[in-house]
C-alpha cells in the first residue's frame, strides 16, 4: 500500500475490497472515503496523513491531481509527502 | 381472505443467494447456472444487497460481490397484495423484488410473475379490473377507516342495442362507455366491469357524494352520442353506509361488500324501472374491524 489509492469506478479491485484488504493487512491504518468525482469511485488515505493535513484540505487536492490521470477502470497509487519546516529561534 | 393472491402465493420461495465475498465472475456463474438475473446478497441470514445484471454490465469480474452489488434494495412483504407488488416495481423501474419477512429472504417475484397473475382479474375487452378487484378495494378502504360507496350502473336496454345492431357494435359500446366512466370516475374511485353491461365503482364517500357522482355520470353518459351514431342511457343504483366497529367480525369484511354491491344493484333495477337516473339505497351499518 502507498498512501493513497485512487479507485476507478469499474477497476478490477473495488473500495470494499481494499477496506477488507487494508483490515486484514493494516487495521485501522487507512481511511476509505467514497467519493463520485468523475471515474473515481472511492480514495482510500492513510490515516496518519490526515493527522498531518486535514481531509478537507488534502482530499481535493488529490482528487484535482488525481482527476488529470485516471479513468474507470485504473487504481493509481500515489504517494504524498509531506513537508514539515519547522523554525526555532535559540539565544547564544 | 385476500379476494386476490398475496405475494407469497405467487413469489418464487427456492432463491438462489450470495455473500459478497465472491467475485462478480462467480456471481455471473450462478446466474447462467440456475437461469436467475438477480440474486440477493445476504450475509449473518440478513438482506444487505442485491446484484442484478444489469449490476454486472458495468462491474470487472474481479471485483467482489460488495463492490458491485446494489445496497439499497426494494423489498416486499409476504403479505402484500399483488397491487402493493406492481406498483413498487413501476415506481422504481424494476424487474424483481425481494420477499422479506424480518429482513431475512424468504422469496422473489419478478415482474412477469405479477403480471400474469394480475392479468386474470382484468376484463380483456374494457381492460378493466373484474368485480373481484373492486372487492379487495373495498376491503381494503374500510381496514383503512373509510366510509365507502358503490355506485352500481346498468346500461338501459342493452339487449336491444345487441339485436339491433349486431353485438360487434354492442362490444364497440360497452368499450367506449368503459373509457367515458374512466375518464370521469371521482380521483378516489375505483371502477370495474362487473359483468355483461354492467359497471361498479367504489369509493371513499358518503351517500350523498355517492348519488351526486353517480348522476354526473349517467349525465354524461346519456350526453355522449357512442359508435354509429348510437345513444344510449343507463340508470345507476348507490348504497352506502355507516361504519360500525366490531372485533369479532374481523375478516368479515368482503360480505359487508358484497353486500353493499348487492343493494346498489337492486337501486339501480329500481332505477329502471321508475324511470329515474339514480336511487340510493338504504343507508346500511358496515362492519369495520379495529
Amino acid at each position: 500500500m502507498q498512501d493513497v489509492l485512487l479507485i476507478g469506478k469499474r477497476a478490477p479491485i473495488g473500495p470494499e475490497a481494499v477496506k477488507r484488504m487494508v483490515d486484514a493487512l493494516s487495521p485501522e491504518q487507512y481511511e476509505i472515503i467514497p467519493v463520485d468525482e468523475g471515474p473515481i469511485e472511492a480514495v482510500v488515505i492513510r490515516k496518519n496523513l490526515l493527522k498531518l493535513v486535514p481531509q478537507e484540505k488534502i482530499l481535493p487536492i488529490v482528487l484535482e491531481e488525481g482527476l488529470k490521470i485516471t479513468t474507470e477502470a485504473t487504481v493509481i497509487k500515489a504517494q504524498i509527502n509531506v513537508v514539515v519546516i519547522v523554525k526555532r529561534q535559540i539565544d547564544l | 381472505m385476500f379476494v386476490i393472491k398475496t405475494v407469497a402465493e405467487v413469489m418464487n420461495k427456492e432463491v438462489i443467494t450470495v455473500t459478497s465475498c465472491i467475485s462478480v465472475a462467480t456471481a455471473v456463474n450462478i446466474m447462467k447456472e440456475f437461469r436467475v438475473s438477480g440474486l440477493p446478497v445476504v450475509e449473518n441470514e440478513r438482506l444487505i444487497g442485491i446484484i442484478t445484471s444489469r449490476d454486472l454490465r458495468d462491474a470487472h469480474p474481479n471485483r467482489l460481490v460488495a463492490d458491485a452489488m446494489t445496497h439499497d434494495v426494494i423489498v416486499v412483504r409476504p403479505g402484500s397484495s399483488l397491487w402493493e407488488a406492481r406498483d413498487l416495481l413501476e415506481k422504481n423501474r424494476i424487474e424483481r423484488l425481494v420477499v422479506v419477512d424480518d429482513n431475512a429472504v424468504v422469496g422473489m417475484i419478478t415482474e412477469s410473475a405479477v403480471y400474469a397473475e394480475l392479468g386474470r382479474y382484468i376484463d380483456p375487452m374494457t381492460e378493466l379490473p373484474k368485480a373481484d378487484c373492486l372487492y379487495q378495494k373495498g376491503v381494503e378502504l374500510l381496514r383503512e377507516y373509510q366510509d365507502i360507496a358503490v355506485i352500481f350502473i346498468d346500461i338501459d336496454n342493452f339487449g336491444l342495442i345487441d339485436k339491433e345492431y349486431g353485438h360487434v357494435v354492442g362490444d364497440n359500446v360497452l368499450k367506449q362507455l368503459a373509457k367515458i366512466l374512466k375518464d370521469n370516475i371521482p380521483n378516489a374511485g375505483y371502477l370495474c366491469r362487473y359483468g355483461g353491461d354492467e359497471f361498479a365503482l367504489i369509493m371513499p364517500a358518503t351517500n350523498d357524494e355517492a348519488k351526486e357522482s353517480a348522476k354526473l355520470l349517467v349525465n354524461k353518459i346519456a350526453k355522449t352520442v357512442i359508435a354509429d351514431n348510437i345513444r344510449i342511457s343507463a340508470s345507476a343504483g348507490v348504497a352506502g353506509g355507516r361504519r360500525n366497529f366490531n372485533k369479532r367480525t374481523h375478516g368479515q369484511e368482503i360480505n359487508t361488500i358484497k353486500n353493499l354491491v348487492n343493494l346498489a344493484s337492486l337501486a339501480s333495477t329500481r332505477a329502471k324501472h321508475h324511470g329515474c337516473s339514480v336511487v340510493v339505497a338504504d343507508s346500511v351499518q358496515l362492519i369495520q374491524a379495529y
